[in-house]
């Protein structure tokens, strides 16, 4: 497929259908509202607008990792051939809703969104496997977790580059990073789901990787997608040696 | 001992399930707010459960509401039974009102 189609796919079939924009800012504020929970005020008081700011911060925040999650998936889908669509996950975002509430912001689930993989018919004429598969589906999920593990990166480059304040690019790298972490979850219809359901291995390579590098990040400082490869690999390695192999 | 079919018997130990879940649900809800704003957003969960159920399995639904709504009125039992009733009813009608008219479509 030359570049040009690409563009042109992109320029055909990216953008949001307007229930798609209603779904996802349904998300972005529930999700906001979650993530801001524990930001309305200081420690054990309430304070309308200092909440209000916060959640206004967090609708920012929120929308940008979530746009970058659905543009990674919706750039991969048209590369394949397909269209990718995301719809709210009822059930997960009641239930982060409802921890948040009960937990008062201890528990913080972002996992909302679902992705669906639709098939352009004149796009994938003479495609091995016409049809889309579990095959192409696990990569194009795949894309969303790991376009925000990358804009993650990429916000942190900004911020040692002094062009964002650290508070912000804290958040929004840690944000990032925690998303990614809900969406690699192996529950139905989260993005590890459609990994997991396609190859286990691949599923602890990638998710084992991730894990790597927020341990890396959080207790050693490391920002470094080499090194978290390799100790994903190793992980890899010890899961198949004692339990893919057994199975 | 019970003699007990898990086959047949599914939904009265879902049913237990969720009339523990309602009543943890209630007795961790610290005050009257937090409890009705739980109960609304249950009742939204179980209003797609409905939906999605309304043609197949309805009874098993209907027992599961039952049982939660047990829960956590025993759980909340210093509420007012009325208003968790209302909440309650109110979330499933919403939940079912926002699928049936295709409002948004969810997973």
């Amino acid at each position: 497929m030359s570049f040009r189609n690409y563009l042109d796919k992109v320029k055909r079939y990216f953008w949001f259908s307007k229930e798609e924009w209603l779904s996802f800012w349904i998300a972005v504020f529930c999700l906001a509202f979650i993530y801001s929970w524990t930001s309305w005020g200081p420690a054990g008081q309430f304070n309308l607008e200092t909440g209000l700011k916060n959640l206004a911060i967090a609708i920012i925040l929120i929308g940008l990792t979530l746009f970058v999650h659905h543009s990674g998936q919706r750039l991969t889908a048209l590369w394949f051939g397909l269209r990718a669509e995301q719809k709210i996950w009822w059930y997960g975002l009641l239930i982060g809703l409802i921890l948040t509430i009960l937990s008062n912001g201890n528990i913080k689930v972002l996992a909302a969104t679902g992705t669906l993989a639709y098939m352009l018919p004149v796009h994938r004429l003479g495609a091995f496997r016409y049809g889309p598969g579990v095959n192409i589906l696990a990569k194009i999920v795949m894309a969303g977790p790991i376009a925000n593990i990358f804009f993650a990166g990429i916000i942190k480059t900004i911020e040692w580059m002094g062009i964002i304040s650290p508070a912000i690019g804290e958040k929004l790298f840690m944000l990032n990073l925690m998303f990614a972490f809900w969406n690699f979850f192996p529950i139905p219809p989260l993005d590890g789901s459609k990994i997991f359901y396609y190859s286990r291995n691949i599923y602890m390579l990638i998710f084992g990787t991730y894990a790597s590098y927020v341990v890396l990040v959080h207790f050693f400082e490391v920002y470094s997608y080499i090194y978290s490869l390799l100790l994903g690999i190793t992980i890899w390695l010890i899961y198949f040696i004692f339990v893919e192999r057994k199975l | 001992m019970l003699d007990t079919n898990f086959m047949l018997d599914w939904p009265e130990i879902a049913a237990l399930l969720f009339l523990f879940a309602g009543l943890f649900m209630a007795l961790f809800s610290g005050s009257p707010f937090t409890l009705y704003t739980v109960c609304f957003l249950t009742g939204l969960l179980f209003g797609r459960v409905w939906y999605k159920y309304r043609k197949k399995e309805s009874i098993p639904v209907f027992l599961f509401i039952v049982a939660f709504f047990l829960g956590f009125i025993l759980g909340g039992i210093w509420a007012n039974l009325r208003l968790i009733s209302l909440f309650l009813l109110a979330g499933i009608l919403a939940g079912y009102w926002i699928h049936a008219k295709k409002i948004i479509r969810t997973l």
